[in-house]
């Protein structure tokens, strides 16, 4: 049933599309990055009101479908600021709030994790701020917070597909536009699940090992 | 631009709708998959090298392909190979083939957590293996499925959106066709987002009572 030559033909387009993929999803991810930073700052704040934004939006963000997060940035986040998005800003903007959300949530975990004495004894040597921030917090922090983070960029990855709904010409996308230009789904989707499970597989393998590296090191 | 409330009063029906679909395919896919899940584990665990292996390729495909491409290769592939699903039954088996291999991974982490030494002392006493699964493994391991679950229980709600693309009357669907119809995705694309944040929040809330029914001695006082 699958048509090896069809594929053949058709396979740049689809490479094509695994690249914007991969790109919105990078996009996604570095902006979500800086939110989080900007939603742990909220969630460490001494205001009260600050606290409870970071925690309503956290919980939003997770309690509802990226499919309707896009969805609502799309078509109503323009109605309600009256901006135009196209769709790819639209995407990236999605996936970063999205992403956002659980990022603020490693890095907070990653925090945590890093004993209070190493805050007190860069304290205690009288290092300067930045340093205790660049060369004591961050090597661990970096250590406890990269495992995930590639977890999650590997989550970003699979949701993009979904950007697919609002037009955004990515992998998903491609292998719609292929099916309806040769008529052929058996090749278009087989193409593009195929293409999917080698990243993500890939991506996956990486976050494993990264994790086991790190429970080595913790012994 | 302001928020028109008549619109969603006007349309509350086919949002009700379309909640009580959503909740239908989630509430039926979940047990089913659950148990295929389990079974699934089991196979991974103590099926051999080759039933074995197909597990783990059953788990490590369905975890590593976008759930909206499992929808399409359901919906558009299969009728190629003579499967031919309505949306709702290809709906329900896509749910439920999804929640298998994230229910497989839980089941397979909560029976690798407990000491090997259980399942050893039960074949000592002279045990079978179904009898050593269902009195000894499987109480033990609530307390770590149940949190794993309710976070799938949550995600599969959260996916059942993406149903909506092989036109299941679910409440993405509906709110989309509404939209088509009024023209207003401001309002009803706002509302739904609320409906599913109460959905899952009502899920949390839920499991969270039942983990301290089923678990009193897990909780601390403090927490109670």
């Amino acid at each position: 049933m699958l048509d090896v030559s069809n594929v053949y033909d058709t396979f740049p387009r689809f490479l094509s599309g695994a690249g914007v993929t991969l790109g919105v999803s990078l996009a996604g991810f570095a902006l979500g990055t800086v939110i989080a930073l900007g939603l742990l700052l909220l969630a460490r704040s001494r205001l009260a009101p600050a606290r409870w934004i970071a925690a309503v939006y956290t919980s939003f963000i997770r309690g509802t479908p990226l499919l309707v997060q896009i969805l609502v940035v799309y078509y109503a986040l323009p109605g309600l600021m009256g901006i135009d998005l196209s769709p790819l800003v639209a995407g990236v903007l999605s996936l970063a709030f999205n992403s956002a959300a659980f990022i603020a949530e490693i890095l907070r975990a990653g925090l945590t994790r890093i004993p209070t004495g190493q805050f007190e004894a860069a304290k205690a040597l009288a290092l300067p701020r930045h340093v205790v921030a660049f060369n004591v917090i961050l090597p661990q922090l970096m250590r406890n917070v990269v495992p995930p983070m590639v977890s999650e960029f590997t989550m970003l990855v699979k949701a993009s597909a979904i950007l697919s709904v609002i037009t955004v010409v990515e992998l998903t996308r491609t292998a719609q536009h292929v099916m309806t230009e040769t008529f052929r789904p058996v090749d278009a989707f087989v193409t593009a699940a195929a293409i999917y499970f080698i990243i993500l597989y890939a991506f996956s393998m990486v976050a494993r090992r990264l994790e086991h590296n790190d429970k080595r090191a913790a012994r | 631009m302001q928020f028109d409330l008549a619109i969603i009063l006007d349309n509350w029906q086919s949002l009700a709708a379309g909640l009580a679909r959503t909740i239908g395919i989630c509430a039926i896919s979940l047990p089913v998959g659950f148990l295929l899940g389990v079974a699934i584990a089991l196979l991974r665990m103590h099926g051999g090298r080759l039933l074995g292996a197909f597990a783990g390729a059953y788990v490590e495909l369905f975890r590593n392909i976008p759930f909206l491409i499992q929808v399409f290769l359901l919906f558009f592939v299969a009728p190629a190979y003579g499967l031919r699903l309505s949306p709702l039954m290809a709906a329900f088996v896509a749910m439920s083939a999804y929640t298998s291999a994230y229910a497989a991974e839980i089941m397979r982490g909560a029976l690798l957590s407990i000491p090997a030494g259980q399942t050893e002392a039960g074949y000592a006493l002279g045990l079978g293996y179904p009898t050593i699964l269902r009195r000894v493994l499987l109480p033990q391991v609530l307390g770590y499925i149940l949190p794993t679950s309710t976070n799938l229980t949550i995600s599969l709600v959260k996916e059942s959106a993406i149903l909506s693309t092989i036109t299941v009357p679910e409440l993405t669907y509906a709110a989309q066709n509404i939209v088509g119809r009024t023209y207003s995705p401001v309002e009803v694309f706002t509302a739904i987002a609320l409906i599913y944040w109460g959905l899952t929040a009502l899920i949390s809330a839920l499991t969270k009572r039942l983990e301290i029914r089923l678990q009193p001695h897990l909780i601390s006082r403090r927490d109670n």
